[in-house]
């Protein structure tokens, strides 16, 4: 009832001629959801600290909040699962509030109820907090100012000199954020049994950590290599990009109970997209084991329209005659996918998927070829599978880690229990 | 059982159940005036097109543009590739009214003529003068009566680098990595009548980058600790430096003994070829050292018996 309650005050408040301010209403929203990008020196192009920083910008920000494009969290609403972490998604009373300022002429109100600021050190660059290894490619490298996409790779060697588990990582920008399309890191163990080595993490504007739930992390073997591997997409400025990862770790000693990790799933790499039409593809992926889902992300290039996960059960009655699905469950869609957003979607640890070992993982993604999706720059021609910007993907990133039976039938329990304390 | 959310309130379902209830008077009246309004507007809507369905044959060609490469002398390269949405059938489209380029009316622009199933990317290149501008190229294919076009443009996020056809897309290894991409030529076939056997040779050299690498051993769980990991989806074994063959023009299908890849022994790769019909074709050799390849053609005119 809170939001309803909370939508109607903002509703009413407009209806009664008290417009909100800047300064006691809009202020603190901002502060909430957009200022960490959205100041000098983040990743915004321009800053909303201040009324005199957001005041050119109201229409602008009414739009994209209604719209829900901002703050970018594109995720349904309405189907699958709706707790996460880090939701940064403002309330519908939030919206209303920002809608009858701006409505209302964009007021800066009494300075005096401007919220103190927030304080912004270094360590806000990473989502993860503060790392405790920081590994950092050992110099820029200067991107063109034109041309086609680039790759360029990097191999550190860390020196790391003991096994450790790791609670969180994350990839990130320190220079040249806006060509960076994707910047993926591996970890190499042994670089002549593996060069590729074994997939990290990765960055992609909009992303944030990887995050491992409670009791599970990676092992990061003493000796390993990190691979930085970098798709630029000049932008017309020559650019230097220098990237850097970083790793919270356990205590050393600690060795935590589960593998956490990141993968593909339902990867279409026939991708057949017509020039002028929607396309639908639909890929899977079979868990061998129980599983819990903590995170989830689409993965598409610019013409990326939709994306969503569901999950098709096995038949686990005793008298079903035959092993196939039983039924199927809607994990999450995004229903209006944003390029230029590669959003995790952290699922809070009560709500994370808990499935049972033969689920098939499926993913059903929407292309988008046509003068209707604004990124498209070809819509006249086909595109098909490859690496390039201007080529298409399709998948999700699923984050997960997988339990044994007994444990799946405690967590199985556990919710039933506490699904009928709430009720 | 509702696992995913079974820990979301029963009771916040149960509201949303009840505001359901409220409002589904209110909103069939709503879709009842929204489906009204569409009945206009349904035929604008672009079909949902599901191309996952795989059909042997019957399907037909798409061409696609692939990027284009900027010439030291000032003129530009447009690179087309293919998609034949058939999983077996092979069709033969000689330059003409079905498979045509243009501007350029009927010319024969050196276009593939033979169309192997499914997707090649990067198989095709037509150099345009450095006045080019804004123009367009197109590449036309009717096949099975479905024509498909690429437009060709000098759009900047469509260029590329040799390197990037070298890799097959995937620029990795970088521009900074040493690997150097291996050379290739073939040696003069005799010339074959059709039905008989002829011995295609190709002489390879490669600086012996990457090496070859045998499968990965699945690591073991060590007491104590969690299970190994095994997400990577990398790592494939490299079979060392190899070449495939291929036609890419021709009357008709070109029979291999084996089309590859074939390791490289002694600087070459050799395989049988029989032509089923005369004609002229051209066959397509290409040289893989695991990341990066190059490609020789060679013609060979089939006289009639």
């Amino acid at each position: 009832m809170k939001w309803i309650f909370l939508t109607f005050l903002a509703v009413s408040s407009l209806a009664f001629g008290a417009t909100p301010t800047f300064t006691k209403d809009v202020a603190p929203i901002f502060q909430k959801a957009c200022e960490n990008c959205h100041r000098p020196g983040s990743i915004a192009p321009m800053s909303l600290l201040t009324w005199k920083d957001a005041r050119p910008w109201a229409k602008s920000i009414k739009e994209k909040v209604v719209g829900r494009t901002m703050p970018p969290w594109h995720i349904d609403r309405n189907v699958g699962v709706s707790k996460f972490k880090n939701d940064p998604s403002l309330t519908d009373a939030e919206i209303a509030t920002i809608t009858a300022w701006v409505d209302g002429g964009s007021p800066e109100g009494n300075p005096a109820d401007m919220p103190p600021p927030l304080k912004f050190t270094d360590a806000d660059k990473w989502h993860l907090g503060k790392p405790d290894v920081v590994v950092s490619m050992p110099k820029a490298y200067m991107l063109k100012a034109r041309g086609g996409d680039e790759y360029y790779d990097a191999e550190i060697d860390p020196g790391f000199k003991d096994d450790m588990y790791i609670a969180a990582v994350e990839t990130k920008p320190d220079q040249g954020y806006k060509v960076i399309h994707h910047a993926t890191t591996n970890l190499i163990e042994d670089p002549e049994e593996d060069p590729v080595g074994l997939f990290l993490n990765e960055y992609a504007i909009g992303k944030e950590a990887d995050i491992f739930p409670g009791d599970s992390g990676r092992l990061i073997k003493a000796g390993s290599k990190i691979h930085f591997n970098i798709h630029l997409h000049p932008n017309g400025t020559e650019t230097p990009v220098q990237v850097s990862l970083g790793l919270k770790v356990y205590p050393k000693g600690t060795v935590p109970k589960y593998v956490a990790f990141t993968q593909h799933m339902g990867d279409v790499s026939e991708l057949d997209l017509p020039a002028g039409q929607i396309t639908r593809n639909d890929g899977y992926f079979r868990l061998p084991r129980p599983a819990v889902l903590s995170a989830y992300q689409p993965h598409f290039h610019t013409l990326g329209k939709a994306q969503c996960v569901e999950a098709i059960y096995p038949d686990v009655r005793a008298d079903s005659a035959r092993p196939g699905p039983a039924r199927t469950e809607t994990i999450s869609c995004v229903s209006n996918y944003q390029f230029g957003w590669s959003i995790t979607y952290p699922y809070a640890e009560d709500a994370a998927p808990l499935l049972p070992a033969g689920t098939i993982i499926h993913v059903t993604s929407w292309h988008d070829n046509s003068d209707n999706n604004p990124h498209d720059l070809q819509p006249k021609n086909w595109v098909g599978y490859g690496q390039r910007t201007i080529d298409e993907m399709s998948f999700a990133w699923i984050s997960l880690f997988y339990i044994n039976e007994a444990d799946y039938q405690q967590r199985v329990a556990a919710r039933k229990k506490a699904a009928k304390a709430d009720e | 059982m509702k696992l995913i959310i079974s820990s979301e309130s029963p009771r916040a379902r149960k509201r949303q159940r009840l505001t359901n209830s409220g409002m589904k008077t209110g909103i069939r009246f709503c879709l009842c005036i929204f489906f009204l309004l569409r009945i206009g507007q349904a035929q604008k809507l672009p079909p949902d097109y599901i191309p996952q369905t795989k059909f042997n044959s019957g399907q037909d060609i798409v061409p696609s543009f692939d990027g284009w490469l900027r010439n030291p002398d000032g003129t530009f390269t447009m690179v087309f590739g293919y998609l034949n949405r058939n999983y077996k059938e092979e069709l033969a489209l000689p330059a003409g009214p079905d498979n045509k380029v243009e501007p350029g009316g009927m010319v024969d622009r050196g276009q593939p003529t033979w169309f192997l199933p499914r997707r090649h990317a990067w198989v095709f290149q037509v150099k345009v003068p450095a006045d080019w501008g804004q123009k367009e190229l197109v590449w036309s294919i009717t096949a099975h009566g479905r024509t498909e076009k690429a437009y060709a443009t000098l759009q900047m996020e469509q260029e590329i680098i040799p390197r990037l056809i070298m890799s097959r897309g995937n620029l990795s290894p970088g521009l900074d990595n040493p690997n150097k991409p291996p050379s290739i030529s073939i040696t003069p076939v005799p010339t074959p009548t059709p039905g008989s056997p002829v011995s295609l040779t190709a002489l390879v050299t490669d600086d012996g980058l990457p090496k070859p690498r045998a499968p990965k051993v699945a690591t073991v769980s060590e007491p104590g600790k969690p299970l190994a990991q095994t997400n990577s989806a990398e790592g494939r074994p490299r079979i060392g430096l190899n070449v495939t063959w291929a036609e890419y023009r021709g009357p008709a299908k070109v029979i291999f003994d084996t089309s590859g890849p074939i390791l490289i022994t002694d600087g070459k790769a050799t395989t049988i070829a029989r032509f089923s019909q005369p004609g002229t074709y051209v066959l397509r050799a290409t040289a893989n050292d695991g990341e990066l390849s190059t490609t020789s053609d060679v013609t060979i005119a089939v006289p009639a018996n």
